[in-house]
């Protein structure tokens, strides 16, 4: 995808080019609104990284001129402020996703990834299969090879997210970003003992485990090769 | 008389000072009046007694032996009520009038004099009160060659108009204090109209509407003046608001900035494959830094906001048992290691009006210090109730007691209520978590705490 990152904190920029550049895609960085602004219009672009406090026109200011201008571009927002109000206007003034600073490069990866799929965002798999484990979001209901497996909410929670992208090793950082946004002291911690009763659940009397350890950095959902 | 609204000390002053006005006009006319009356009565006296004197002269023989007692034929007829006494050479008496009965006038000190006088005839009237028979009279003495005049009236008429003066007085005294009252209660409630508008307007300015300010009355007196100090002074506040409000979304934005720029450069360092475990692990832990740094300076900032008036909730019908249920999983992966129960005692639905977010924070805070005050081995209990229009959740647990002196301490910043240091976290927890229940229009207090149980009691207004 060719991505262009707006975001006046130069060094912040180039951390996330690089990631993103890594990821496969072509990135081009601007400082200020106004030659973002400028840099996008040229329809050279599928996602504009756009960050909301910016000099010469601040994020909202970029976004309303985009979306004047029919521009079919993906916007994805950076926020240092976590208020509701900010959100809600960002999405309102038509932006399709945004992220709170500071964020897990891993998660905006993510995004952009979900982005480049063109579907809605918002609307994540009710259904989710990864090997024999089938999860129901909606009604909330688990098996394993057939057999209904109970989780507990949190374990559901984690059951989840490494579901949602099988394969990607997540930090028990970020795992506890997505659980409970905020951090609380023994939540590291937490996430271990979850991880320990989600493996005794779905894993108990087979012979592959379904959740793999890598260690020093975190877990993963391991697909069946 | 301090604790009187305004308008009724006006009024009672006003009254008191008209009461006190009136007194002293009649205590100043009054003997003014007297004076003057006796004063026209002297002068006619006077004319009275040469009159006299002029008919004694008339009167054949008299001028010739002044020792002859004279008949009535000297006074003319409407000199006849005038208490009369005429002493001749050597003083003998030569007339006396019958309505001075046995008085005699002859000791009186020369010129004008009030005496009493016993009433002829009075004895007839009113036998019963002495006093009422005696009778002021001004009495003036007149030579004219030989002879000395005494010629006196009564001062029933004076006195009487002093009597009617005086009736008249006390008569309007309290009406005139009444009308007066009423009148000065109108008048400050007049006077008070700029106030009444300046308070109207001083209840809406408040965080919602800080433009607000006082009406300045178009007159230039007292109140526009206070109106322009106070108007100055509501400028001042709202700058310091203001500038604190801008403080609290700049500190936000620039703190949380190299924050971010911080967990990006670790994220990229971790993802680099040549890190060794251990080197993966400090990278790990400083990634965990940069959380707990965001949740402070996002505490910190809630408490800037909630300072300045602004700590924005957004309630919506929440049921809270799913939340209570996350936390009772939370709760029950803490206590494995300590050995901790959990006990439960919730309905099936409990619907609060409240802002998700800011609920789970509150209920964060309290389920870890339920863990963390807890002893090894203890229990938790977390109960929900719906009560009259309020939800009430309460969180309990086997800690020991809060002491007396440091419960009014407890909700206080970067406090741990004498716990010691040796128990992590930043104390703004309690703090946070009553801030956020008072902006829903909620409250969290210590429902109980002794040697057995310690217990914390959120309440939330209930939705439907």
């Amino acid at each position: 995808m060719r991505i262009l990152v707006v975001e006046d904190e130069d060094r912040l920029a180039s951390h996330v080019a690089r990631a993103l550049k890594r990821a496969g895609h072509l990135v081009e960085t601007r400082e200020d609104g106004a030659a973002g602004l400028a840099e996008a219009l040229k329809g050279e672009y599928d996602l504009i990284v756009l960050d909301i406090n910016l000099p010469t026109l601040d994020g909202f200011g970029v976004l309303r001129a985009l979306r004047d201008a029919r521009s079919p571009m993906r916007v994805l927002m950076l926020t240092a402020r976590g208020e509701v109000g900010d959100r809600v206007a960002g999405l309102k003034a038509g932006a399709d996703d945004y992220l709170t600073k500071p964020f897990a490069m891993e998660e905006l990866l993510a995004r952009v990834e979900v982005l480049s799929r063109r579907t809605p965002v918002g609307d994540a798999p009710t259904r989710l299969v990864a090997g024999d484990v089938r999860m129901d979001v909606l009604k909330r209901k688990v098996t394993r090879n057939g057999d209904t497996v109970t989780l507990s909410p949190r374990e559901f929670e984690l059951l989840q997210i490494l579901m949602q992208e099988p394969g990607r090793v997540f930090s028990r950082d970020e795992i506890c970003e997505r659980i409970w946004e905020r951090e609380h002291e023994y939540d590291t911690r937490t996430v271990e003992i979850f991880v320990m009763r989600l493996r005794k659940k779905l894993d108990e009397g087979r012979d592959t485990a379904l959740i793999e350890t890598v260690r020093g950095v975190g877990y993963t959902l391991r697909l069946p090769t | 008389m301090n604790k009187w609204p305004i308008k009724l000390k006006i009024g009672a002053y006003c009254a008191l000072l008209i009461v006190l006005g009136l007194m002293v006009t009649a205590g100043v006319m009054l003997p003014s009046i007297y004076r003057q009356q006796i004063a026209e009565l002297d002068e006619q006296l006077e004319g009275d007694a040469a009159d006299l004197f002029r008919r004694l002269d008339d009167l054949p023989g008299t001028s010739e032996n002044p020792r002859t007692p004279v008949g009535d034929k000297f006074i003319p007829l409407r000199l006849k009520q005038r208490y009369i006494e005429l002493t001749g050479r050597d003083g003998a008496m030569l007339h006396h009038s019958q309505n001075l009965r046995d008085a005699s006038l002859r000791r009186l000190p020369e010129g004008m004099s009030t005496i009493t006088l016993r009433e002829a005839g009075a004895t007839a009237r009113s036998s019963d009160d002495a006093s009422a028979l005696e009778l002021n009279c001004r009495i003036g003495t007149f030579h004219h060659g030989p002879f000395t005049l005494r010629v006196g009236t009564r001062l029933r008429t004076i006195e009487a108009m002093q009597e009617a003066l005086l009736r008249g007085f006390y008569f309007s005294l309290p009406i005139a204090t009444l009308l007066i009252f009423a009148g000065g209660m109108v008048l400050a409630r007049h006077a008070l109209r700029p106030v009444s508008a300046m308070t109207a307007a001083a209840e809406r300015i408040s965080a919602q509407h800080p433009d607000e300010r006082l009406p300045i009355p178009p007159a230039k007196d007292e109140i526009a003046r206070l109106s322009v100090v106070l108007n100055a002074s509501f400028d001042r506040l709202q700058r310091a608001y203001n500038s604190a409000a801008r403080f609290s979304a700049d500190a936000s934005h620039q703190l949380k900035t190299p924050i971010a720029v911080l967990r990006a450069g670790l994220d990229e360092m971790a993802s680099c494959d040549y890190l060794q475990e251990q080197e993966r692990e400090i990278v790990a832990d400083l990634v965990h830094q940069t959380r707990r740094l965001t949740t402070l300076v996002e505490d910190l900032l809630l408490l800037a906001q909630s300072d300045a008036g602004r700590l924005k909730v957004d309630p919506a019908p929440l049921d809270l048992v799913p939340v209570i249920d996350n936390l009772q999983d939370d709760l029950d992966a803490l206590a494995l290691e300590r050995g901790l129960s959990i006990e439960r005692a919730t309905p099936e639905h409990l619907v609060a009006k409240a802002d998700v977010r800011r609920v789970k924070i509150i209920l964060q805070n309290l389920g870890e210090n339920a863990v963390k005050y807890n002893r090894d081995g203890g229990r938790i209990r977390v109960s929900a109730r719906r009560e009259n229009g309020t939800v009430f959740v309460s969180v309990g647990n086997t800690g020991g007691a809060i002491p007396v002196e440091y419960r009014e301490r407890l909700f206080d910043r970067f406090n741990r209520a004498g716990q010691g240091e040796n128990i992590k976290g930043h104390g703004l927890g309690l703090n946070i978590a009553r801030e956020l229940a008072r902006a829903h229009g909620g409250e969290l207090s210590l429902a109980r705490s002794d040697a057995e149980w310690t217990e914390f009691e959120l309440r939330l207004p209930a939705a439907g």
